[in-house]
Order: C-alpha cells, then sequence, then structure tokens
C-alpha cells in the first residue's frame, strides 16, 4: 500500500508512467492492474499491460490472459502473432499454432502485409523446432538460432514499425498501435534496466546458444586390496628361517618384478618362432605407446599373428591380462589355435570345439578363439556383450569397415580393455572404412563421419585423402602398418614346377574305385574327406585306412589294385627329380605319415641318404634331424610339421610330394625355405596325378591364380574375398562329390578359378590402394 | 625397490648363490654359461640334470646349455625352494649408544605434543625389538607398477619407519649368532597389521604418478568420447532439423519425427555413458599387497622414558634411538600407524598420541574424536 501513500490515486497512468521510467515495474503493474480494474475494456491500457508483462517482465504467463482480453475488444493480426509467441514460450505448441493460424486470416488486411508474412514463417520454424525437441531438453543449439533470428527480425520490425508511427502521427500510434509494434514511447530500448531476476528464469531465453554440457572429470577408480587377516596368520605360522633364506626369497622377489616394456617377457617363452625386429618393435610400441589398442596392418606375410600372439603373451605374462577373446573368420579358428598352442603355449578353447558352441558357457572362457559370425549371432551377441573381456583380437578387422553392420556393432559394444584389429587392407572402398576401424579403437579421434570427410576426404573422391600430415599424425596414435619395403624384406625369386603325372592303370583303377565307393555308400563328408586326401597324398597312405574299414568287395578292390601296383607315379617322378638336382639340398613335404614311409623306402632302395622329420619327434630329435640334414644329407622327408621356426633356409628346392587342399597350408610350406635369410631363388615341384582332385585344386592355384608365385600370406585374404564363411578345403570337396563326371567336375573347378581370380584381382586393387594412401609412414 | 632399482641383483649370480646355498658347485665358464654340479635331491626340485651348464641370455647356443633366463623353468621351479623358507626369520643388528647429551638437548623441540607436555625422565640402555617386514605390491591398470616396500617397527613403541630401498644396509649388518625368541603369534599378527598400514600408504605414495597419469589420460580420453558424441548429437540434430523444415515446407511434417530424434539422441547419450563408463574400467586401478618376509632383530641402544602430560592426566612412554637408522624413533601415531606430517596429539580419554588426521572433527556431527579409542567411527553419530 506504499502506492496510494506515495501517489494520488487518481494520477494513476501518470504514476504508472513514472514507474517504467525507473524500472519499478512491480509498481507499475500495481498502477495499470487497478486502473484496468476501473476501466476494463481500455484497449490502450492493455496494450500497457501486455507490454509490460510480456517486453519488460518477459513473463508469458501473467502477459497472456491480458493479451486474452485485449484480443476480446479487438482482432490483430500481430496481436496474435504475440500470442502465438507466448504460447511457444509456455509449451503450448497446439495453440500457438491455431494462433498463427488466426494470424494468418487477418494477414491479408495488414498494411504491412510482407513484415507479417515473416514473422508468420519465424514462427512456423520455430514451432516445428520446438516439435522436434521436445524429447531433447532445450539443447537444440541450431534451432536457438532460428529464434534469435526471429526475435531479432521481430525487434527489427517493431523498431521499423515505432519509426513509421512515428511518422503518422500520435494518433495512430495511440488506437491503431499493434502490441507487437508497441513499446512505451517515453521508454528507449537501451534504457530498459534488466528484467528482475526472477521473472528472467520464469521466461524461456532461446535466443542464447546452448552451451555445450560441462565435460565430466573421472577420478580413477583404485581398488586397493589391503592384506587380509588370513594372510597375515599363514604369514605368522611360516617356519622360521635363515637370514640367507630371507635374503635370497627377497632377492628372487626382485627379479620377479615385471620389467618394463622396454624388455618384452613373451620372448623366451615363444616357441619355434623366428622373431625379427619390426614385430620386436611393433610388440613394444603397442604395449608402450598404444597402451594395447591398435590397428595392425602390416603387409601380409610380416606376422601380424605372430606379433598379436606376442602381445596377448606378453600381457598374460605380465598379469595384465587374463581373458582373451580372438575373433575371426570361421575358416582361420583352428588355424589361430594351432599358432597360439604351438608358437606360445596357449590353449585357447574354440567355438569349434564341442557342443558348448552354442552354450552362452563359451563366451565365458578365458582363453577363446571364436569365429564372428558366431558371435554377432542373435542368439550370441547379448551374451558376448555383457562379459568384460580384457583383450579383444579381431582377425581380418576389415570386415568391420562397415558402421551399420552387426559385426562392427558386436565389436563395438565388446567391454573390453585392449583391442587389436589385425588386416593387411584397412581400406578397400573409401577413407570412411578407415575411420570406422579407428572408431571402434579410439571413438573420437577423427571427431565425427561428417568432419572426418570434410577435414581428411578429397570431395568427390572418397579413396583420396587430403591433409594428409595432420591425418599421419592422428593416424599414427592408433595404427601400425610395416611393409616389405621398410624392413628390407626382398626376397629372391620362386619358381614352381607342377608336374602332371599318368599314373599307372593300377592307380588309376584304385582311385576310380574310391570315387565310385565314395559315391555309391553315401560315406559321410568327414570320411569322405580324409580317404580322398590320402588317395591324393599316396596309395599307401589310403591302402593303410581302408585296412581299418569293414572291408566289402568295393575296398578289397581297391586294395588289390593298389597292393598290384609295381610303381607308383609319384615315385618315379622324384627319382627323376632327384636325378636332376643332385646337388641340391631338398625337402620334401607329403602329409602323412605311411607317404613319408614310402618316400623314405624308396630313397633307401635308390641310396640316397635322407633323414626324417615328422610330428612325432622329440625336440631333440627334431633337432638332430635338421642338423644333419643341414651337414650331412641331402633329402629331408618332412610331414607338415616341417621345421617351422627352424633355420631351413640353406636349402632351396621343396617337392611336394602331395597337395594340401588348404592354400594356407602350402604357403606354409613354401614359407620354411622362402622367408627372411634366403638368398638363392626357390624351386618348387608339385606332382599331382592326372584326375585326381589335386590335379583340379593345382590347376586353378598355380594356373588360375599363379600361387606359387605370389607373396606369401597373400592367399588368406584372397579366399576371405571368395567366402567369410566356408573354406577352401570345403568348397573343393563339395564340388568334387556333387560332380557325376569329370565335365562336371571341371566345370565346378572352372567357377571356383573364376571366383579365385576375381577375389585375386580386387584383392590387388585394394593393396594398391592402401599403398597409395598409407605408403611406408606408419612403420613401428 | 621398483621395477629400476632391482637391477643391483644379477640373474646368473642370484642363481649361483641359490645352488651354492643349498649344496651346490657351481663354477663360471665360457660364454656367460654357468656350470652346475648338483645333489640329487636339488636337480629333482629343479627338474633338471644332477651337472651341465645354464644359459642366462636368449640366445640360443649350441648344446645342451639349459635356459637359466627370467622366464625359463629353471627360473619358475626356484619357487620351490621358497616353500617353506625365506618369510620369516631373527637376526641381532650391533647396539648402538649415541651420546645422550645431545640427543636430549632436542629431544623437547622433536617430541613436540601440541595438546600436551612431555618431560623426559630416565634414560636407560635396553634391549630393543624391531621387525623389518617387506612387502610386495602390484599395481595394474592398462601399465604395471610392481615394488617391493619395507617397514619397520618398534614392537613395543609401535614407532614405525620407512625402508627405502630393500634395506639392504641393515640386512648386511645383522647377524644369526644369538637365539631370539621369536614373538607370539598375537603380537605378530598385530605387528604385521601394523606394517601393512604403513605399507598401504607407501603404496600409495609410489603409485602417485600412476594414478595421475592414469587420470590425466583417462580424462582426455573421455573429453575426447564426450566431444566426440556431442558432435555426432549436433550432427544428428542438424540433419533432422533440415528433415523437419523440408517437410513442414511439403505440408508433410509428421508426429513421427519428434519420436524420431528423441529416440536417436537417446542412443547416442546411451552409447556415450557406457562408452565413459568402459573407458573407466579400461583405467581402473587394482593394486594388491602382499607381505613378503619379515626379520625379528634385537638390538640394544638408549630407551627414553617420558611422562605425557594432558589436563590432570599423565601417561608413561618409552621412546627408544633406533641404531638401525641411527636416528630417535618418531613418535607412533597409535591410531594409523604412518603419522601425517609433524604434528601430534593427546586425546583426553587414553591420552593415545596421534597425529591431526586422527583426532579431527566428525564430518557429521562435528564431534572432536580419537580414532585410536574408537577405530570405527565418531562416539558420537557412529559414522
Amino acid at each position: 500500500m506504499d502506492f496510494y501513500r506515495d501517489y494520488d490515486p487518481t494520477c494513476d497512468y501518470k504514476a504508472y508512467r513514472k514507474f517504467i521510467q525507473k524500472g519499478n515495474y512491480r509498481k507499475a503493474y500495481q498502477c495499470l492492474e487497478r486502473l484496468l480494474t476501473l476501466s476494463p475494456d481500455e484497449e490502450e491500457l492493455l496494450v500497457d499491460m501486455v507490454n509490460l508483462c510480456y517486453e519488460k517482465c518477459h513473463d508469458a504467463e501473467l502477459a497472456k490472459p491480458w493479451l486474452l482480453k485485449l484480443l476480446k475488444i479487438r482482432s490483430y493480426c500481430e496481436d496474435y502473432l504475440l500470442l502465438a509467441r507466448m504460447e511457444l514460450n509456455l509449451g503450448d505448441r497446439e495453440s500457438a499454432k491455431a494462433a498463427v493460424e488466426k494470424a494468418k486470416k487477418l494477414r491479408g488486411m495488414k498494411h504491412n502485409a510482407r513484415d507479417i508474412k515473416a514473422m508468420i514463417k519465424n514462427l512456423e520454424v520455430e514451432i516445428i523446432a520446438a516439435e522436434t525437441r521436445t524429447n531433447v531438453g532445450n539443447t537444440l543449439d541450431r534451432l536457438a538460432n532460428f529464434v534469435a533470428t526471429t526475435q531479432e527480425h521481430r525487434r527489427q520490425l517493431r523498431e521499423a514499425k515505432e519509426r513509421r508511427g512515428g511518422k503518422t502521427g500520435k494518433k495512430k500510434a495511440t488506437h491503431g498501435q499493434s502490441v507487437v509494434a508497441a513499446g512505451p514511447a517515453t521508454v528507449k530500448a537501451e534504457e530498459i534496466p534488466a528484467p528482475p531476476a526472477e521473472a528472467a528464469e520464469t521466461t524461456a531465453k532461446p535466443a542464447e546458444p546452448e552451451p555445450s554440457p560441462p565435460l565430466p572429470i573421472c577420478h580413477l577408480p583404485i581398488k586397493f586390496t589391503a592384506v587380509a587377516p588370513a594372510d597375515i596368520s599363514t604369514f605368522t605360522t611360516q617356519p622360521l628361517s635363515t637370514l640367507k633364506d630371507v635374503q635370497l626369497w627377497l632377492d628372487y622377489n626382485c627379479l620377479t618384478i615385471q620389467r618394463e616394456f622396454g624388455e618384452l617377457l613373451c620372448l623366451s617363452a615363444m616357441r619355434g618362432v623366428e622373431k625379427y625386429w619390426h614385430q620386436v618393435e611393433t610388440v613394444k610400441k603397442v604395449l608402450k605407446y598404444f597402451r594395447g589398442r591398435v590397428l595392425l596392418c602390416d603387409e601380409v606375410g610380416l606376422g601380424k599373428t605372430i606379433e598379436a600372439g606376442m602381445l596377448i603373451k606378453e600381457y598374460l605374462m605380465r598379469g595384465m591380462a587374463k581373458n582373451v577373446l580372438i575373433l575371426t573368420p570361421p575358416s582361420l579358428v583352428s588355424q589361430w589355435r594351432e599358432e597360439m598352442l604351438e608358437k606360445f603355449g596357449l590353449a585357447f578353447r574354440t567355438s569349434e570345439d564341442d557342443e558348448e558352441a552354442n552354450s552362452s558357457e563359451l563366451w565365458k572362457e578365458r582363453l577363446l578363439i571364436a569365429s564372428l559370425n558366431l558371435a554377432k549371432a542373435q542368439k550370441n551377441m547379448p551374451v558376448v556383450t555383457r562379459e568384460f573381456y580384457d583383450i579383444v583380437v579381431v582377425d581380418e578387422a576389415h570386415r568391420l569397415r562397415n558402421r551399420t553392420t552387426l559385426a562392427w556393432k558386436l565389436v563395438n559394444q565388446l567391454q573390453k580393455k585392449f583391442i587389436l584389429l589385425l588386416t593387411a587392407t584397412p581400406v578397400q572402398n573409401n577413407l570412411v572404412e578407415l575411420f570406422n576401424l579407428i572408431t571402434l579403437l579410439k571413438p573420437g579421434q577423427f571427431k565425427t563421419e561428417t568432419l572426418f570427410k570434410k577435414e581428411y576426404v578429397k570431395r568427390g573422391d572418397a579413396r583420396t585423402p587430403v591433409n594428409r600430415e595432420k591425418l599421419r599424425i592422428l593416424l599414427r596414435d592408433v595404427m601400425i602398418r610395416n611393409t616389405r619395403s621398410v624392413i628390407n624384406l626382398k626376397l629372391p625369386k620362386r619358381f614352381a614346377t607342377t608336374m602332371r603325372l599318368t599314373p599307372a592303370n593300377e592307380e588309376a583303377e584304385a582311385y576310380a574305385g574310391l570315387q565310385e565307393y565314395l559315391r555309391s555308400k553315401n560315406v559321410n563328408k568327414t570320411t569322405a574327406y580324409l580317404l580322398l586326401r590320402e588317395a591324393g597324398s599316396s596309395p599307401q597312405a589310403l591302402r593303410e585306412s581302408l585296412l581299418r574299414f569293414r572291408q566289402s568287395k568295393a575296398l578289397k578292390d581297391i586294395i588289390a589294385a593298389i597292393e598290384k601296383c609295381p610303381s607308383f607315379c609319384k615315385g618315379q617322378a622324384l627319382m627323376e627329380i632327384f636325378s636332376k638336382n643332385a646337388q641340391e639340398k631338398i625337402i620334401i613335404f607329403a602329409q602323412y605319415r605311411k607317404s613319408v614311409d614310402y618316400i623314405s623306402d624308396l630313397l633307401t632302395q635308390h641310396g640316397i641318404a635322407h633323414v626324417c622329420f615328422r610330428g612325432d619327434m622329440s625336440a631333440r630329435e627334431k633337432n638332430e634331424a635338421i642338423a644333419r640334414f643341414r651337414d650331412d644329407v641331402a633329402v629331408l622327408v618332412s610331414t607338415e610339421a616341417g621345421g617351422e621356426g627352424k633355420n631351413l633356409q640353406f636349402s632351396r628346392t621343396i617337392i611336394n610330394f602331395d597337395l594340401p587342399w588348404n592354400p594356407m597350408k602350402i604357403e606354409q610350406r613354401i614359407g620354411r625355405l622362402h622367408r627372411i635369410g634366403q638368398t638363392r631363388d626357390v624351386f618348387i615341384f608339385n606332382l599331382a596325378v592326372l584326375g585326381t582332385l589335386e590335379d583340379y585344386i593345382l590347376e586353378i592355384l598355380d594356373r588360375k591364380i599363379n600361387m606359387f608365385e605370389m607373396v606369401i600370406g597373400e592367399i588368406e585374404p584372397i579366399l576371405g574375398y571368395i567366402s567369410q564363411e566356408d573354406d577352401f578345403e570345403n568348397m573343393v570337396l563339395d564340388i568334387w562329390l556333387e560332380s557325376t563326371s569329370p565335365e562336371e567336375a571341371r566345370a565346378g573347378f572352372t567357377r571356383l578359378g573364376d571366383n579365385l581370380l576375381e577375389a585375386k584381382q580386387q584383392y590387388f586393387n585394394n593393396k594398391a590402394l592402401d599403398e597409395k594412401i598409407f605408403g611406408d609412414d606408419y612403420e613401428a | 625397490m621398483e621395477n629400476g632399482e632391482k637391477q643391483e641383483i644379477y640373474l646368473p649370480q642370484f642363481v649361483a648363490d641359490i645352488l651354492t646355498h643349498h649344496g651346490g658347485l657351481v663354477e663360471n665358464g665360457e660364454q656367460g654359461l654357468l656350470e652346475f654340479v648338483l645333489p640329487p635331491a636339488m636337480a629333482a626340485t629343479l627338474k633338471i640334470a644332477e651337472h651341465g651348464r645354464l644359459n642366462f641370455t636368449y640366445a640360443d647356443i649350441a648344446g645342451e646349455a639349459i635356459d637359466a633366463s627370467y622366464d625359463s623353468d629353471l627360473f619358475t621351479n626356484i619357487a620351490h625352494f621358497f616353500q617353506e623358507k625365506g618369510k620369516w626369520a631373527t637376526a641381532t643388528f650391533p647396539p648402538y649408544e649415541p651420546g645422550t647429551e645431545k640427543i636430549v638437548k632436542t629431544l623437547r623441540e622433536r617430541l613436540s605434543l601440541t595438546n600436551a607436555v612431555v618431560s623426559v625422565g630416565n634414560i636407560e640402555s635396553g634391549d630393543i625389538f624391531y621387525l623389518l617386514v617387506y612387502f610386495k605390491y602390484a599395481a595394474f591398470s592398462d601399465e604395471r607398477q610392481e615394488g617391493i616396500v619395507g617397514v619397520l617397527l618398534q614392537e613395543k613403541s609401535l614407532s614405525t619407519a620407512e625402508i627405502q630401498g630393500n634395506g639392504q644396509e641393515i640386512l648386511e649388518k645383522l647377524s644369526q649368532g644369538e637365539v631370539i625368541p621369536p614373538c607370539t603369534g598375537d603380537d605378530m599378527g598385530r605387528d604385521i597389521s601394523i606394517a601393512c598400514k604403513v605399507a598401504e600408504g607407501m603404496v600409495q605414495q609410489r603409485t602417485e604418478d600412476l594414478v595421475k597419469s592414469l587420470e590425466r589420460r583417462l580424462n582426455r580420453d573421455v573429453k575426447r568420447v564426450c566431444e566426440y558424441y556431442e558432435t555426432l548429437k549436433q550432427e544428428a540434430r542438424k540433419s533432422l532439423e533440415k528433415k523437419a523444415i523440408a517437410e513442414s515446407k511439403r505440408g508433410s511434417l509428421t508426429e513421427n519425427l519428434e519420436q524420431q530424434i528423441g529416440d536417436k539422441l537417446h542412443a547416442i547419450g546411451s552409447e556415450q555413458e557406457w562408452k565413459i563408463r568402459d573407458l573407466i574400467s579400461q583405467y581402473a586401478l587394482q593394486v594388491e599387497i602382499q607381505p613378503l618376509a619379515a626379520v625379528r632383530i634385537k638390538t640394544s641402544s638408549l630407551i627414553f622414558h617420558m611422562a605425557i602430560k594432558r589436563r590432570l592426566s599423565t601417561r608413561k612412554f618409552a621412546l627408544s634411538y633406533n641404531p638401525l637408522l641411527h636416528q630417535l624413533d618418531r613418535l607412533p601415531c597409535e591410531a594409523c600407524f604412518c603419522p601425517d606430517g609433524n604434528s601430534y596429539y593427546v586425546c583426553d580419554e587414553q591420552l593415545h598420541i596421534v597425529c591431526s588426521n586422527c583426532l579431527a572433527r566428525c564430518p557429521h556431527c562435528q564431534k572432536q574424536f580419537c580414532r585410536a579409542c574408537h577405530p570405527s567411527g565418531c562416539s558420537k553419530c557412529g559414522k
């Protein structure tokens, strides 16, 4: 009631103006309220009231009832626009829309229709924006800009109108004055004091851009496992020792304290693996600088698997990891298991091991190799992503190049500490694939895809990078790519000769008999696989197996045919090669022990000194065999375990007495000689009997894609292009078993050959692209 | 005795020491090899032949030299020798008595109690028992730090001292001629528990840099992840906003759009959250401490008998001169045993000597209480 003490009640309007000038809006409001009580339909008073509430106090809620009263006595387009804005501020979009519609109808009558049209448009945009941001709070920066623009526009409009009003005379200003345009003529914009804090808070201020949410400050969780009382009591009950014992025990513990990453613990724990400097450097770098999150993109044949194995072993030995998940294409699961076991002594379970493949328990295994396809299967994905893995390795990681695929999503969602992505060809189609891979390792390293493309990809050419230096700096944080040129790996040439041998009649009879048997008896696939491989190796190997079967007439005939045969074509061919290469150290590879025995007998018969090397020999026997081969004898007859990791580069001739159906196994054989340290050209002789399955395989591998002249390791990605699911051995077996005639088999193998050729081309294209993008910039 | 400090111990020397200590004969051979002859039982324990040569390098040496590198089976098998040995011993340390006058002069300054008065009484020579306890710790996150810390504890006053390095200087002066009775299991349990507390503090100090480094990297990664997802959100908004305007112009604006943007931003937000959680668990540090070995040491030196007076109460307390460290034992904090700073207080209830941390006000009810009297929490509110 101060008001009544200070001012004459009959001069309310005068008082109102005075309070407005002083910025005392509360008292100004009281004056107007009192005046409106006395004259509720006074248009000018209502206009002033609305202006006071909305323009000065920024209180839409307070202003709205006054505006509604005003609208009862007049219908101005601008008033409805203001109502729409108020409704919008109050969050009632439907009412805002209705008010805009009403304003639209009244628009035609106005002299300033163009301005009004612009305002209507702006309001509509704001309404849409408000609709879209309903669920996401007030963080729509972009839309806020719209609002800001609109407000600015409105302000300009009002100022323009004020100027017009000034020109047209006071009468118009008092009678035809719209609320939007109206501002108390006596108060200039710059004189308007800041609204009271509480009023400002109640009004949305969309014009100000939304600040970015503050970054969370994370504190490192530290789990301090203090000594348990039980440990103390165990300790105190220890028997009394000598001081020397205590000293030695302390020294022993000092020695077991893990050294820094500068010294790798895994090196001495690896078996039968040649360690190359680039691998050691890569491992050290990943441990020390990459902290176990890296994209390993070494060129094929430089040992990505070895590097991954070393990292796994190192982390396990240092106690920094307990469980490991390796995800590979299905065809590589068993190969990974073998390598981990043989080279690192790590017994991984695999998804192929047993019936547990379908159980959720499988994913809890401490050391697990599983196919990526199995892991991403609908039933497995939720289970896998629930587990925490210390190390996740993804082989052939280019399969994660697409962010919309399940494979990418799976790896993204996996809970992991360390992650190793292995691929020789990270970019296959465009640079975004690289972005997707890096995002798995370090989200945000290249910001978002849009920004990545904007900054690092040439416009119109998604395969060409720009801003290379910056790209290189950022990529070097997450990627290692050793190339042959960097490690100066220049190997001598390789020459392959395939000898297609005509079988003796009995041999042909036996092979034909076997085929007939397999097709007529509906023999299961595993047995067929075994028998055909043995037959392809040597008739002796086949005979050995057949003797263990229940003897039917067909089998007896096959065995009889083998036994009747005076000499086998492969044996003759072998002797022919020896006669022409008498001075050479030769390694003969055969898959079966029976074949090795046959070769050994044959060599003995011909007086050729030789030594055998088999997987079942002890380490000492193996070393002795290699030493004898190096120092004394000219021939080493070896099974698949042909001295991996042993130095055999003093020899340069390989005879593939038989041919593994898995091309990677063939590469492994060649790799025994054609590797770092080999200074002479390498010669490979492949023996295949005409018309056998091996003959067809050689046809496509040798003649079609020149596999024997390719860099070791390249066949793996090429096979990956033709099928992600099935392995090559299965494919050839299926073609063979499904063919009812040689013509049919030929057609099947031709198709497979064509696919391989296409895959090879694709691989080389990708390789060239990667070379172009990365060059030698990312070596360890 | 962290990673770098252990280099004083050489593997060949250690292996030679342990073989000879258990009755083997060793001789240095060519190429750094160590030739040995072992008793059958020892050879069986180590799972090697009774005679042969040991190779300490990773290089392939022709012949049948046995791998004795850090990660060899032999090195692992050496641990069998310590299954029942090496954890616990007693020894004597040469007595030492410093000049009394010099110490007494500075004693009052050194033993200042903030809220009590100390008066030094009788000074006498006497036997003192110390417990030297070693702990091994391992702190691991995406990197690992290991080390050994030593704590020296005066059994009577419970004064503690941190041993720097591996305390080799102390160990070298210890002898085992005299028979020293081991302390009782209960006392030893209590002493080792106290030593553990001190060791924990030492480990916290030693891992400080590691924690800082991890926290810095964690926050750097969190920042990167946040920026990434915030940009993603902005891009999503922009894209949907464009769509909204386009649809609105065509007059085909649907209600779904609102839902769409909500869902999309929610999904991005959720992914951001668990990516940050993932980062935190990736960096989370785990610290494990285990007692390794303890030596009960008997020595002799000066013992200072004191009276601590607080208001009307008096408590007798004895502090000794420590011949192992050549200094007066520091006052213990009878609550945490690893006093923070040099300010000591005496509590009103039992006149415990406590550090400022252990006579602090309860953060909930503001009552000051002694943590030695009330180890489980505030005496008033129990928190």
